[in-house]
């Protein structure tokens, strides 16, 4: 059977691709795709496969098995050229200027020199870097040196935005920055992926997640889809001797008596997958429940990723 | 393809231009060249005159010490007129020479002769730096107090204390029995030589008188040794002994061909470094990820030897608008024959091969530590991983050495077809003339193993800055190879 021909309109694809090293699998059938102007969460525990997966998708590393596809053609210089890639081990020529770095990048990219020093400039500018034009890479702070290989990796106004941890080793101020950032890149019509242990980032700014653990993908899909893997549960406070557990049971919700203290009896409710929060308060007040407290929990993404990785994060500790 | 490995080479060759490094190295290394050149002739120079002084009941000793120095200054002043004449014709030469020895033979001072010669130039005799102090009817006690006292004498260059004394020791019959030679000075062996050799001279001397020859017969013997006068064949007729003298011109050639083949290695090797140290910077820096989307492997190692190629080219460029401005501003007397070798170096036969050898040369080496280097983080790995690698690339400058009074052995011949030597050995051959097959040959050596060390630079090189391999895999290796190996 022959696999589609890929979509040119997709900016990054990987197909069923496999990295074996010594042996063991890095990656091992992973498949996903990021279309169009989405911002692509891409998740994992250390030593998942994101930047090994990132890395194939970019034809940096050749798969072993599967294939890669940007705007659907094997990963080459032209269709690279469209892409911006912040690679998760970072690093710059120590000795080049901040003005001069990212221009170079940029020339790497196509730009003309004229155009990528003065872009260079704009953004140095615009992110607070104004100062450090002229400094040399080995005079910045950590955090500085990040931020200039952030601006360098965008320069070009890349089509695709590859950012391979963009988060770790930046203050909350900066970190702040670069969200900022990916949605300019966002609004500008840029697809982004970025790959982050920390969840509160994917949920802020992604469209879509994909998981991966152990080399294998083990989600794909929106937030709220992986929200819903999680039930939702909810705790209401009742006046007086209602028993709200038996009211609940003849709409078919499950709840559990917690406590009673001076404003009433409290009560726990874990929903089934489909169920909502809303749906208990409503049967809750058809039961003529005398509310006085109702608060819904929704699951957070990190419980989510703990669900799916959790086991991988605890077979790497045990290693 | 061309635009990326160009942009490349402008980064790896504007970082190198600007480091204080480049510019010292740009400095340093002629200079260096040049105090290397100088020392001898300014230690020469600096000689201080000494005094010395011969206690003896007679003269002849004295007389046998004087001529000797007058004989050293007689074949250094020979020496300095043969050089000063070179770039003369060789029938001037040879009459300059003649009348200057014949002035010398008939009782002149070497610059008495060198008057007389009628030389187209000033030119002074070789300087003599020990004089001769008469001290009268002093003890051998006294004489070291006076050497120990640091007393000084009236002599030829002013007030100055006694170097040595040599105390002359004879037996009844007036024969020398012993010499003292006696000196606070321990380590200039000069007039301990002179003494000798003057101690011999007058045994000769003595033998030859008490056979009937007279003393000055002997001289006059010594100073009628002919000139000897190398020719190569030609075509002149049997009495005219004056053309296809070997002069200057014929020699620079070989000379210039062994400076470009040393220099072509010191070049080589200060050139490469940058390159592994830059690979280094690139590995430890993590810059590799970022570079490989923008740029394939093949044209970041292009543009990487193109770099530092165009930062050789400038050294090179710099070193020879220096030689040019030294040629320009040294000595009237030298600079003639320095344009004789510049002419020789300059020679299409000569600097074809050397810029071919130049470029494979580089390219070789260079794609050999461009792989070194990306098989490491630091420095320190590297020095151990490029220990045993440097050794076997110092073998060319011990073969180079070797060859330069035998270009044209059949031992040179066969290792210039070893390939890490050809670059080097070919230039060295090239005056020589070889024949057509040899240079085609050299060259397809040099074009297939050029090819294939860069083949597998870039193996390496994709190994080292995608794969992360380095020192650990490598020790892994060898420990699997070997240790197993020698554990079965």
């Amino acid at each position: 059977m022959n696999s589609p021909l890929p979509d040119t309109q997709t900016p990054l694809e990987l197909r069923c691709a496999s990295k074996f090293f010594k042996g063991k699998a890095a990656v091992n059938q992973v498949s996903f795709s990021a279309p169009k102007g989405e911002i692509l969460g891409f998740l994992g525990p250390n030593g998942a496969g994101k930047s090994t997966s990132l890395r194939m998708a970019l034809g940096v590393l050749a798969p072993d098995d599967g294939e890669a596809y940007l705007f659907g053609e094997k990963p080459n210089l032209k269709n690279l050229h469209r892409v911006g890639f912040l690679p998760e081990e970072r690093g710059l020529y120590r000795k080049m200027t901040t003005r001069g770095i990212i221009s170079y990048y940029g020339r790497l990219k196509g730009m003309d020199r004229k155009t990528s020093l003065l872009r260079a400039d704009e953004m140095l500018e615009r992110y607070g870097l104004g100062k450090q034009i002229k400094s040399k890479i080995s005079d910045l702070s950590k955090g500085m040196a990040q931020k200039v290989q952030i601006l360098a990796t965008l320069v070009h106004k890349p089509d695709l935005i590859i950012l391979d941890e963009p988060f770790s080793g930046l203050d909350p101020v900066n970190q702040h920055d670069l969200e900022m950032l990916i949605r300019e890149e966002h609004e500008r019509g840029a697809t982004i992926i970025f790959s982050t242990h920390v969840m509160e980032h994917a949920e802020r700014l992604c469209d879509r997640l994909v998981i991966i653990g152990k080399g294998e993908k083990r989600f794909d899909g929106t937030i709220d889809e992986a929200m819903s893997l999680i039930p939702e549960t909810a705790d209401i406070s009742t006046e007086g001797d209602f028993d709200l557990h038996a009211a609940l049971e003849k709409s078919g919700f499950t709840s559990e008596y917690d406590k009673t203290d001076e404003n009433g009896k409290h009560w726990r409710i874990d929903l089934s997958h489909g169920e909502r929060a809303q749906d208990v308060l409503r049967a809750a007040i058809n039961a003529g429940a005398p509310i006085t407290s109702f608060t819904p929990h929704r699951a957070k993404l990190r419980d989510v990723f703990v669900s799916l990785v959790g086991e991988d994060l605890n077979d790497e500790e045990t290693a | 393809m061309l635009r990326s490995i160009w942009l490349v080479a402008r980064r790896e060759y504007l970082g190198y231009v600007s480091a204080i490094g480049f510019w010292l190295g740009l400095i340093l290394t002629p200079l260096g060249l040049a105090v290397g050149l100088l020392v001898p002739s300014l230690i020469m120079q600096a000689q201080p005159a000494r005094y010395y002084t011969v206690i003896d009941s007679r003269d002849d000793v004295y007389e046998a010490l004087n001529w000797q120095f007058e004989s050293w200054q007689n074949f250094d002043t020979k020496i300095a007129l043969r050089q000063a004449l070179s770039t003369v014709t060789p029938a001037k030469k040879r009459r300059a020479i003649s009348v200057y020895e014949k002035a010398f033979a008939d009782g002149a001072s070497p610059q008495e002769a060198l008057d007389q010669a009628d030389l187209p130039f000033p030119m002074e005799a070789a300087p003599v730096t020990f004089h001769p102090i008469r001290i009268k009817n002093e003890s051998v006690d006294e004489i070291e107090q006076i050497l120990s006292s640091g007393q000084t004498f009236d002599g030829p260059s002013g007030k100055q204390t006694l170097f040595a004394a040599i105390v002359v020791k004879r037996d009844q019959v007036g024969d020398i029995s012993s010499v003292d030679y006696i000196s606070p000075d321990i380590v200039n062996g000069e007039l301990r030589q002179a003494t000798t050799g003057a101690l011999k001279y007058l045994s000769r001397i003595q033998l030859l008188e008490s056979a009937g020859v007279t003393t000055d017969e002997v001289r006059n013997a010594d100073a009628d040794i002919p000139s000897l006068f190398v020719r190569k064949p030609g075509t002149n007729t049997p009495n005219d002994n004056q053309s296809n003298e070997v002069t200057l011109t014929d020699r620079a050639p070989f000379v210039a061909a062994t400076s470009i083949a040393i220099a072509l290695w010191l070049l080589i090797f200060s050139v490469v470094n940058f390159l592994l140290t830059g690979t280094i910077e690139e590995r430890s820096n993590k810059i590799f990820d970022s570079l490989l989307t923008s740029v394939s492997v093949t044209n970041l190692l292009a543009g990487k030897l193109l770099g530092v190629l165009m930062l050789s080219a400038t050294l090179l460029g710099a070193w020879l608008l220096m030689a040019i401005w030294a040629g320009l501003n040294i000595d009237s007397a030298i600079s003639p024959a320095a344009w004789e070798f510049a002419r020789a170096a300059l020679d299409p036969a000569l600097i074809v091969p050397a810029l071919a050898g130049f470029l494979a040369g580089y390219l070789m080496y260079g794609a050999i530590f461009l792989a070194l280097g990306a098989l490491c983080d630091t420095i320190q790995e590297a020095q151990a991983l490029a220990t045993p690698l440097i050794l076997l690339l110092t073998t060319p400058l011990f073969i180079v050495i070797m060859a330069l009074q035998n270009p044209a052995s059949g031992f040179v011949f066969t290792m210039s077809w070893v390939p890490l030597l050809t670059p080097f050995l070919m230039i060295l051959r090239a005056p020589l003339e070889p024949p057509l097959i040899e240079i085609i040959g050299h060259l397809l050596v040099m074009i297939v193993s050029t090819s294939f060390a860069v083949w597998c630079s870039i193996r390496v090189y994709r190994a080292g800055a995608v794969n992360g391999f380095g020192m650990k895999e490598i020790t892994a290796f060898f420990k699997t190879k070997f240790l197993k190996k020698a554990k079965d």
